[in-house]
């Protein structure tokens, strides 16, 4: 799991999310929607499947078509993420009273 | 809308030793990380810390406001992070700091626009209902 700041941050990836969130489509028609070639979209769509925002699947009445889910789960990455970032700041900001207090008494 | 870390400490300190220790280089370097921080505006810096999977150890940082005993921010770029914001506020309380501590600019007003779009098209999932209001939750 990586890098799902990244993968959000672009508009093309974060519409693609959108497309998603309402039901799974087929790389095409995601394709279709967007102004822009197929295997830019594709790329897009792998940027998401690596940071397991998105999964896809082999369409069983079509072998040659593959389906787009969103896997929303992995925004939890990003919430754990700031709590463990979180916990790093409350941390050093308790080191610097002990900073203060060395400093004083020194 | 941004989604921020936000913390609030008070120091029994008075704001001049709080803010040596958020200014000076070797303070800094001791409480936070090693860095290479200046007091002015535009300086880029770097903390270096202790790298693991996924983070080289290194947070590039440039100040970006400065002004003494007052405010202290500056741009923390790291690991999956770019462009967050650090911002340091003092307030004198008689002997005694009060620091308003705050990390901000990661994108969670996208995952709040995405997750309120999904929200509203009734999409059923458990750990759906269960994550994404949490994150409502922390606008």
């Amino acid at each position: 799991m990586n890098d799902v700041f990244k993968a959000i941050a672009d508009p093309t990836r974060r519409e693609i999310l959108l497309i998603l969130a309402k039901g799974s489509e087929n790389v095409n028609t995601i394709a279709e929607k967007f102004n822009m070639s197929r295997p830019a979209v594709s790329k897009h769509i792998k940027i998401l499947a690596e940071s397991n925002l998105v999964r896809l699947e082999q369409d069983i009445t079509d072998s040659r078509q593959r389906n787009c889910f969103a896997q929303l789960e992995a925004l939890h990455e990003v919430s754990a993420y700031l709590s463990k970032l979180e916990a790093f700041w409350d941390g050093k900001l308790g080191g610097l009273e002990n900073f203060l207090k060395k400093e004083r008494n020194s | 809308m941004n989604k921020s870390i936000k913390l609030t400490k008070i120091y029994d300190y008075p704001v001049e030793d709080v803010w040596r220790a958020l200014t000076d280089r070797k303070a800094l370097s001791e409480w936070l990380m090693p860095c290479d921080f200046e007091p002015t505006v535009g300086h880029k810096f770097r903390f270096r810390t202790k790298p693991y999977p996924g983070f080289d150890g290194v947070v590039n940082c440039e100040v970006l406001k400065i002004s003494e005993n007052e405010l202290l921010s500056f741009s923390w770029s790291g690991g999956s992070l770019s462009n967050t914001v650090v911002t340091f506020k003092l307030t004198r309380l008689n002997d005694q700091t009060r620091l308003d501590f705050e990390h901000s600019g990661f994108e969670g007003w996208i995952n709040s626009i995405i997750v309120r779009k999904i929200l509203s098209n009734g999409w059923k999932n458990k750990i759906l209902s269960i994550y994404l209001p949490k994150y409502l939750s922390n606008e």
